[in-house]
C-alpha cells in the first residue's frame, strides 16, 4: 500500500500531484483539477470542492468504499470513483511538511 | 402579506427553526434532503402578519437538483416585501457562507441567521459577529432553534431587513472559486478556532466510519436496534394492546354486532359468524372492526411506533449518513447506493415504515430497486421471531439455513433487476454532520407526527384491505383459493395440503403464520422451504397496502409478482436441492 501512494511522486519540485484516494489518512494537499464536467463537477464545487481548496483525507472504507475527506471546517463522504479522478498537489512526505 | 422565506443548506435546522417560529411541529432530521416539498406556515409579530416558507436545504443556487431548483424559484420570486431569513450552521461556518454569498448576490432583502450558537461554545469556535455584519453588509442574528434563545431576536429583526450594502461579497456570475476564495477570506476575518482536544462524539464519529469500525458498529446497531424494536414492540402488545382490545374492545364490539338489525352489515363490520359463535377471532372474521382495526392497531402500530422512536433517534444523532457509507459499497453492487441501506434495514423491522422512506431517494429507478430489496429481504421482525423460535425445534443449521436462503434469493433477484433496469447510476456523495445529541422533547415531536401520518395514510388502507378481503371471502373466492394452490404445493413445493389455507392467511399475518407450520410435523427441510416461501411469496396486507400507496396499484403488483416468482423458484429449488441429496 505504502508502495502505491508513492506513485506520481516528483522529485524536481518537492511537490507530487497524486489522485486523492492516493493521500495517506490525516494527510492534506491543494486541489489541482476535479473530474467530470457540468453538474456533477458542479455538485462538487457546491459543497467547496474547488481547484485551489485544501481538502484532508479523513480515511477511506475498505476495498475501494467510500473515502472520507475534511474540508470547510465539514466532513464530506465521496465514492471511491469521485475521489479518485480528484487530482491534488501535497508536499512530499520525506521533506517533513 | 410579507413572506419570509427560510434558505440555507441541508442540516442546518431550518424546519427546527420554521417550527420554533410557527410551533406547528414540523419535522428535522440529521441528514440531507428531509424537506424537498416545501412547508408553509403563518405567525404574527407586532401589527405585521408573515407567511413563513420552509425552503429545501440546498448548499448552491445553481440548479444542479430538484431541490436547488425549487429554492431557486423561491428566491428569484421573492418580492421587495419579503425577507430572505438565510440559516447558517455556526458550528460550521466556512461550509454555509458559499450558500449566503450567493444568496446577498441577489440583492433581496435579507437576513443571516446563526443557528446552533450554542454550540458554538463547547467546539472552541469564535465568531465575530459584528465583523461578519460589516463583511456580508447584512443583519446576522445568532441563535439557538434548539433551545430557543435568540429566535424573538430574529423576528424582532424581520421589519428592518434591507438587501446586502457594503459587503465583501461576490458578484452573481462569479465562479465557484472565486466565491470559495471569498468565503474563505471572511472566515479568515471573522472566526476563530480554539485549538482543543476530539470531544467524545468526534471519536464516535471516527469509529464509525473506520474501515474496520464502521461495520462493526453498523452491526451493533443493527442488532440493537432490531432488540429494542422487539422489546418495545412486543411490551405494548402484550401489556396494553392485546388486554386493551381483548377485554375491553372485543367485547363492545360483539355487543354492537347484537345490535345490528342487517346481516349484511354485522359481516363487514364484526365478521361473519361472529354473532353466532359467541366470540370474534380478530385474524379470521375479516370484519372491518375487529380484524382490520386488530391488524392495523395491535398488530402493526407497536412495531410501527417502536421503530420510528429508534430510527428517529439514529436520525437526529445522526448516524444514518455513517452507515450509508459503511455500505455504500455492498449496495453499488446491487446498482444502489448507500443510502438505501436505511429503508432496507427498517424492512427488517416492519415493511410499511421501510416502504415509507424510500421516499427519500433520489432516482425512480433507485426507489423501485430499493423497494424490490426491501420486499425481498423478507422476514419483518415479528416473523423472524417465529422463524427462530419455531425453527429451533430443528436445530440452529435450519434456523441459519432459513436466513441464507433468503439473503441468496434477495441479492440475486436484485443483481437481476439491476441488470434489466439500467440507468445513471447515481455517485454517492453525502455530508457527514458532526454527531448531536438528539433532545427528548424533539424526539417525541416527531414520532408524533409520524404516529399521525400512520393513522391518516397507511391505517385506511389496512382497513380498505381488510374489507377487500372480506367481500372476497364472501364472494368464495378465498376458499377456490385455496382449492387452487393445494397441488402447486405439492408438486413445486413438496409441502403437504395442509399449507394451503396458511399460504391465505399469511396475507394477513405473516409470523403467524410461520407459527401454523407447527401442526402440519414437517421435516427439516421442509420447514426451510415452507419458511423461505411464507417469508416471501407475498407482502402482508399491510405492507401491501402501503406499497400501493407508494408504487400505485400497478407498481405494486408488478413488485408482488417479481417478488413471488422469486419466492416460488428459490423454495423450489431448495425443494429439489434437497430431494436431490435425499435431505
Amino acid at each position: 500500500m505504502a508502495e502505491k501512494d508513492r506513485e506520481g511522486e516528483d522529485d524536481e519540485v518537492g511537490i507530487r500531484a497524486l489522485a486523492l484516494t492516493a493521500l495517506a489518512d490525516g494527510e492534506s494537499g491543494r486541489i489541482l483539477r476535479l473530474p467530470g464536467s457540468g453538474a456533477a463537477k458542479g455538485k462538487l464545487e457546491a459543497m467547496g470542492i474547488v481547484v485551489g481548496a485544501v481538502v484532508a483525507k479523513k480515511g477511506a472504507a475498505l476495498r475501494r468504499g467510500p473515502v472520507v475527506v475534511e474540508m470547510a471546517g465539514s466532513q464530506l463522504a465521496l465514492s471511491y470513483a469521485t475521489a479518485e479522478g480528484i487530482l491534488v498537489e501535497a508536499p512530499r512526505r520525506r521533506d517533513g511538511r | 402579506m410579507r413572506r419570509v422565506l427560510l434558505v440555507g443548506n441541508p442540516n442546518v435546522g431550518k424546519s427546527l427553526l420554521f417550527s420554533r417560529i410557527t410551533r406547528t411541529g414540523a419535522e428535522s432530521s440529521n441528514y440531507a434532503g428531509t424537506t424537498v416539498a416545501l412547508k408553509v406556515g403563518r405567525f404574527k409579530y407586532g401589527e405585521g402578519e408573515y407567511e413563513l416558507v420552509d425552503g429545501p436545504g440546498v448548499y448552491s443556487l445553481k440548479d444542479f437538483s430538484e431541490a436547488d431548483d425549487i429554492a431557486l424559484k423561491l428566491i428569484d420570486g421573492a418580492g421587495e416585501e419579503d425577507v430572505i431569513v438565510d440559516v447558517v450552521d455556526a458550528s460550521s461556518l466556512e461550509r454555509n457562507l458559499a450558500l449566503t454569498l450567493q444568496l446577498a448576490a441577489k440583492g433581496k432583502p435579507m437576513i443571516v441567521a446563526l443557528n446552533f450558537w450554542d454550540e458554538t461554545k463547547h467546539k472552541g469556535i469564535a465568531i465575530d459577529v459584528p465583523a461578519l455584519e460589516r463583511l456580508l453588509g447584512l443583519r446576522v442574528v445568532p441563535l439557538s432553534a434548539l433551545d430557543g434563545s435568540g429566535v424573538s431576536d430574529l423576528v424582532e429583526a424581520l421589519p428592518e431587513a434591507a438587501p446586502p450594502a457594503g459587503g465583501e461579497g461576490v458578484g452573481p456570475d462569479s465562479g465557484a472559486e472565486e466565491l470559495w476564495r471569498a468565503v474563505g477570506l471572511i472566515v479568515g476575518e471573522t472566526q476563530r478556532l480554539a485549538h482543543r482536544h476530539h470531544s467524545f462524539l468526534e471519536r464516535l464519529s471516527d469509529f464509525t466510519l473506520h474501515p474496520l469500525g464502521g461495520p462493526l458498529s453498523a452491526l451493533v446497531v443493527l442488532v440493537a436496534t432490531l432488540l429494542t424494536v422487539r422489546f418495545l414492540g412486543e411490551a405494548l402488545v402484550n401489556a396494553v394492546l392485546e388486554p386493551l382490545y381483548s377485554r375491553l374492545y372485543a367485547p363492545f364490539a360483539i355487543s354492537l354486532a347484537d345490535k345490528l338489525p342487517w346481516p349484511f352489515l354485522v359481516d363487514l363490520l364484526v365478521g361473519r359468524g361472529a354473532a353466532a359463535i359467541g366470540g370474534v377471532d380478530p385474524l379470521a372474521s375479516f370484519g372491518l372492526l375487529t380484524t382490520g382495526l386488530y391488524i392495523a392497531l395491535v398488530l402493526v402500530f407497536p412495531y410501527f411506533s417502536a421503530f420510528y422512536l429508534v430510527f428517529g433517534f439514529l436520525e437526529d444523532f445522526g448516524y444514518l449518513p455513517r452507515l450509508a457509507v459503511v455500505l455504500d459499497k455492498a449496495f453499488h453492487k446491487l446498482g444502489l447506493h448507500g443510502y438505501s441501506s436505511i429503508p432496507v434495514m427498517l424492512g427488517l423491522g416492519c415493511k410499511v415504515p421501510a416502504y415509507m422512506s424510500t421516499r427519500m431517494l433520489s432516482s425512480e429507478r433507485e426507489r423501485i430497486l430499493t423497494i424490490a430489496l426491501i420486499s425481498m429481504s423478507a422476514p419483518c421482525l415479528p416473523q423472524t421471531s417465529m422463524i427462530i423460535a419455531l425453527g429451533m425445534n430443528y436445530g440452529v443449521g435450519t434456523v441459519l439455513g432459513v436466513f441464507a436462503a433468503l439473503i441468496v434469493i434477495a441479492v440475486l433477484t436484485n443483481v437481476a433487476l439491476n441488470a434489466i433496469m439500467k440507468g445513471e447510476e447515481s455517485e454517492f456523495f453525502t455530508e457527514l454532520p458532526a454527531y448531536r445529541m438528539p433532545r427528548p422533547a424533539l424526539l417525541a415531536r416527531k414520532l408524533a407526527s409520524r404516529v399521525g401520518d400512520y393513522f391518516g395514510e397507511v391505517l385506511p388502507m389496512i382497513a380498505a384491505g381488510v374489507l377487500v378481503l372480506n367481500v372476497l371471502g364472501a364472494l368464495g373466492a378465498i376458499a377456490l383459493v385455496t382449492e387452487a394452490v393445494k397441488a402447486p404445493a405439492r408438486i413445486i413445493l413438496g409441502l403437504p395440503e395442509g399449507i394451503a389455507p396458511i399460504m391465505i392467511l399469511g396475507f394477513l399475518r405473516k409470523d403467524v403464520s410461520i407459527a401454523l407450520l407447527a401442526p402440519l410435523s414437517l421435516s427439516s427441510g421442509q420447514f426451510v422451504v415452507a419458511s423461505v416461501f411464507l417469508a416471501l411469496y407475498t407482502p402482508c396486507v399491510a405492507s401491501f397496502f402501503s406499497l400501493v400507496r407508494e408504487m400505485g396499484l400497478r407498481g405494486a403488483f408488478a413488485i408482488v409478482a417479481i417478488v413471488l416468482v422469486a419466492a416460488t423458484m428459490g423454495a423450489g429449488g431448495l425443494h429439489w436441492a434437497f430431494a436431490a441429496f435425499g435431505y
